[in-house]
């Protein structure tokens, strides 16, 4: 019993310490991952988004957006939506990479110069969960907002 | 009630808190929680904590000097991680000792356990593999065309990738089916070796229920096309359809259970797997 009481106390010592580090987060790796298409939920992700910045710093993070299934229709609102536009366009200047699923653009066979905002060859990916899996086995942090 | 077990020791307790137990003595501890609702409710809601504990520290801030620091850290949580699980261990055995796993659930345990060896002894395999091509490049071959060598410049690793399933809103899990099939398509085309499992508790088991799945064709076909794919589904939860709404889940066949689905989903992260929620 005394050696778990002495884990206790090591483990309690053990969070104090991190959370007193945890004022300077020092580099970030991280995925963010869209695919609903409700909008207020879509809204509150790019705030998210844009609160991690603002806590970690643009210059320490390796922040990307991966979209598939539904999430495509952020960027078919970000089209339309000066709102929605402006958004994205501030965390593109930021750093933030958007990148889109292969898979879903040809399912839902869009067309992604004209449909999808600010979308280049290069922002496509050849499999939205199989990038999510790949920057995982980088290091990234996988958040769903 | 069954009162004839051995009580748990503090040497067990410390020998669970540290891994060293045998796959069997695991097993049995495993199965002494997942016995008792409540208890791997609280298991869940302990793990879930230390899940995101650890993942707001998978990425623990790389300063060049800090790296015995970040050692520590680690040491710290992984300590901490052990300690939730022996606490919640100590929990399940005050509260649920007198009741007896069932055969069924220990007949589980040890095919996941089983499962687990297999898995190890061929990440085993494929490392000797790696450092075979590594002791090849070291001496200045150039890497062969042959199968191994392409495999392994492929896919350095085996890619792993949990699908966490735990709504039965139509389209999203349509969706969810959708993105499944893409990816292994994608994996099998590219010719990488991936093992892909879908688990789904909560709501999310509806898709793996024979009478009330909307595409049981379409999981049957899908198991039988990928061997690399499995279906889990979260036993706690069938207790819950059962308690609550008096349902007993009958699952389509080939579909596996697991004790807890927030658990499978800690120990698969443990396990290096990437983690999708659809």
């Amino acid at each position: 019993m005394k050696k778990l009481i002495a884990i206790a106390i090591m483990a309690a010592l053990g969070f104090g310490v991190t959370v007193a580090n945890a004022g300077s987060y020092g580099k970030q790796k991280v995925v963010y991952h869209i695919n609903y298409k409700k909008e207020k939920r879509q809204f509150g992700a790019l705030r998210n988004i844009q609160n991690h910045i603002n806590a970690v710093g643009k210059e320490n993070l390796d922040l990307r957006v991966v979209m598939h299934g539904g999430g495509y229709t952020l960027l078919q609102r970000a089209n339309t939506d000066p709102n929605m536009q402006s958004k994205v366009v501030s965390l593109k200047k930021q750093g933030i990479k958007f990148n889109i699923c292969a898979n879903t653009i040809r399912g839902k066979k869009l067309n992604y110069k004209n449909d999808l905002y600010d979308v280049e060859q290069a922002d496509i990916v050849p499999s939205g969960v199989a990038e999510l899996a790949h920057l995982q086995a980088k290091g990234f942090t996988y958040i769903k907002p | 009630m069954k009162k004839d077990r051995p009580t748990i020791s503090d040497e067990f307790l410390s020998a669970f808190v540290d891994n060293q137990l045998t796959q069997e003595e695991k097993a049995a501890a495993y199965d002494q929680i997942s016995e008792n609702k409540e208890i791997n409710m609280q298991i869940c809601e302990l793990r879930k904590v230390s899940d995101l504990v650890r993942l707001a520290y998978a990425n623990p801030p790389a300063a060049p000097d800090a790296q015995e620091k970040s050692i520590a850290k680690s040491f710290q949580l992984n300590i901490a991680a052990c300690l939730l699980a022996g606490l919640t261990l100590v929990l399940g055995v005050v509260l649920g000792w007198n009741l007896g796993p069932t055969q069924e659930a220990r007949a589980l345990l040890a095919e996941h356990d089983k499962m687990k060896i297999d898995h190890t002894q061929m990440s085993q395999r494929h490392k000797k593999m790696t450092a075979k091509m590594t002791a090849g490049n070291m001496v200045g071959q150039q890497i062969s065309n042959d199968a191994a060598a392409t495999d392994i410049k492929a896919s350095p690793e085996q890619i792993k990738i949990l699908i966490h399933l735990n709504s039965n809103e139509i389209e999203l899990v349509q969706e969810s089916l959708d993105a499944l099939e893409n990816v292994l398509k994608y994996y099998r085309k590219t010719g990488q070796r991936a093992r892909i499992e879908m688990v789904a508790n909560g709501d999310g088991i509806t898709l793996l229920r024979k009478d009330v799945s909307p595409f049981p064709e379409r999981i049957k076909r899908m198991q039988q096309e990928y061997d690399n794919l499995t279906f889990v589904a979260c036993q706690n939860s069938m207790d819950r359809l059962k308690d609550e709404r008096g349902i007993v889940a009958k699952l389509i066949p080939g579909v596996v259970v697991i004790d807890s689905g927030m658990a499978q989903l800690m120990r698969r992260q443990d396990q290096g797997w990437a983690y999708i929620r659809v």
